[in-house]
């Protein structure tokens, strides 16, 4: 049996984020799990009922046990971003270090460039990153990401992991966000921009971009899907990088983050989730 | 507030005038004669409004033909339009929806007309997709009955529409409005006078974002629109809808929404429109846009 090392926040292992549908992916394709969930600021008090289905590491010592040396793949869903969550993916991507070389490390990329990730690592050649948007089940296709100090052969890897749990792949330039993750960002801040503004309301601002425009889904509803958190960090890396206003994050968006509101994760968004 | 559940203070409204016999006041002509409605339609001349009302007729044909409507529906439907070149008739309407060109010029002087002609509790209502119902209320002496009612193209599949609420538009002639959008088919939304609206607001950087990843070579049209379809679930990638609605249209509605906020760089159009546009590449219509469709291949899908 192959087996994955998935590195996350303990509070971002749950039913509907990125960290938590992948982690069940592969569990349903068979996948020996293990979690490596560092002791952060964020984490709750309660490791949380789905956690205890999969073998859960927390200090980085344990790095060096069979269930995580014997890891075919390594998983960084450690995102890049204010907050203080920079200092936490670098520590995060310090400690994998210990485990063999060789092994393909994908990195997260909603909140940054793979690039950025790799120069994080001390093996950067090992790196690949990946992009994609949520709801995990509705997406067919995850975005590959080649680091410029990055290997391409291991792209190949990348490819048939996310195979094995039933995603196609399309490799994109590197960039926070890469494609889809960026749009939809874009997408979700002038929404936001337009409830703060008073322009109508958020259940308002959802029926007309669905009835008028045919989205899936209501950009704010969509926020809270994908992590009000992580559009705020896709926007705060965007303009950092590229160093242009169209993407500063809209204030209302930016204050319902310091207030704590992740969207569906927490039950606290545009909507509530009682 | 949800709009939909909103206990609504409304009059009552049997006869609609439209000014305006194009695709949009056609459009809103059919569903309304449809709905039960007396319809008065004008057009600036006996010719157009005469030609328009045939095209109705053969579009309700197509309907009947295909088993969607009886042929006594289609009768029914078309006795209900009166056609008309004298923009003065329509002071038999009890409310009046406004689908001339986007004109400021044009729909100043209509709004003015409208007013000096009607009853004064006529509500005059602008399917304006970009002017401000404010400006348009100011040409008349009853801004309080003027509102917006911004339907969507094509308006007989199209569920919404916006309700535009002008800075002097009052809550009665809001909530008569939206009972009228309901009573037509319509889902309205309650949006304040604002560039773009909500729809041509928010819908912006789906392009303006997708054109600048394409810019910066990040990605290309055809991998963007995979990656809209297939993993974001969008219906239609970017591009190919830029190239349906036509590129010309779509870099209209930029420049506008973007001029009418001062150069907020939310809202900055790409040098690709620019430069696709000045070449005649506008998309389906042309033959080529992002896409060729010179084969017809790609539009017959």
């Amino acid at each position: 049996m192959n087996s994955v090392l998935i590195a996350a926040p303990l509070a971002d292992v749950a039913p509907g984020t990125l960290a938590g549908e992948l982690a069940a992916a592969c569990v349903a394709a068979n996948y020996d799990v293990t979690l490596y969930c560092p002791p952060v600021a964020s984490d709750p008090a309660d490791e949380g009922s789905i956690v205890k289905a999969f073998t859960l590491l927390r200090e980085p010592g344990e790095l060096h046990e069979p269930a995580a040396q014997s890891a075919h793949y390594i998983l960084d869903l450690f995102d890049n971003g204010p907050n203080g969550w920079r200092e936490q993916k670098q520590r995060a991507l310090a400690d994998l270090h210990r485990l063999p070389d060789g092994v393909p490390l994908l990195t997260t990329c909603v909140s940054g460039s793979a690039t950025d990730a790799a120069a994080m690592f001390a093996r950067p050649s090992q790196v690949i990153g990946f992009a994609a948007v949520l709801p995990f089940d509705a997406v067919n296709t995850i975005e590959l990401l080649l680091p410029m100090q990055g290997d391409a052969a291991l792209l190949e890897p990348a490819r048939a992991f996310f195979q094995t749990i039933g995603k196609q792949t399309l490799q994109v330039a590197d960039g926070p966000g890469g494609v889809m993750p960026r749009i939809l960002a874009m997408i979700v801040n002038e929404a936001a921009y337009a409830l703060q503004e008073g322009v109508a309301s958020a259940a308002d601002i959802d029926t007309a971009m669905r009835l008028g425009a045919n989205y899936p889904y209501g950009p704010l509803a969509w926020a809270d899907m994908l992590g009000l958190d992580l559009v705020h960090a896709t926007l705060w890396a965007l303009q950092l990088e590229l160093g242009d206003d169209r993407y500063r994050p809209c204030p209302l968006l930016a204050r319902m983050v310091r207030a704590g509101l992740r969207g569906k994760a927490n039950g606290r968004g545009f909507y509530s989730y009682e | 507030m949800n709009t939909q559940n909103s206990k609504l203070i409304t009059q009552n409204f049997t006869t609609l005038g439209i000014v305006g016999s194009g695709t949009m006041g056609g459009g809103i002509a059919q569903i309304a004669a449809q709905h039960g409605f007396s319809v008065i339609l004008y057009d600036i001349n006996t010719e157009i409004v005469t030609r328009s009302v045939g095209r109705l007729q053969a579009m309700l044909d197509k309907l009947a033909a295909k088993g969607k409507l009886s042929g006594d529906d289609v009768a029914a439907t078309i006795s209900r339009i009166r056609a008309t070149a004298t923009l003065e008739e329509l002071a038999a309407a009890d409310f009046i929806i406004e689908a001339a060109p986007e004109d400021i010029t044009l729909k100043r002087d209509i709004f003015s007309r409208l007013d000096a002609a009607c009853p004064p509790t006529t509500i005059l209502a602008s399917n304006t997709s970009s002017l401000s119902i404010t400006i348009l209320g100011g040409a008349t002496r009853r801004p309080a009955q003027v509102v917006g009612m911004h339907f969507f193209n094509p308006v007989p599949l199209m569920g919404l529409v916006e309700v535009i609420v002008g800075q002097y538009t009052d809550e009665e002639t809001v909530n008569s409005t939206v009972a009228l959008a309901q009573q037509l088919g319509k889902t309205a939304v309650r949006c304040n006078d604002t560039p773009g609206f909500i729809v041509n607001r928010v819908a912006r950087n789906f392009y303006g974002e997708a054109l600048r990843i394409v810019g910066e070579q990040g990605a290309t049209v055809e991998q963007i629109d995979q990656l809209a379809e297939q993993e974001a679930g969008f219906r239609m990638g970017p591009f190919r809808l830029m190239d349906l609605i036509g590129i010309d249209i779509n870099f209209a509605v930029t420049q506008s929404v973007f001029a009418a906020y001062f150069g907020e760089p939310r809202y900055r159009p790409h040098p690709i429109q620019q430069r696709m546009v000045e070449a005649g590449a506008l998309g389906r219509k042309a033959g080529r846009g992002f896409y060729d469709y010179s084969s017809d291949k790609e539009a017959a899908k």
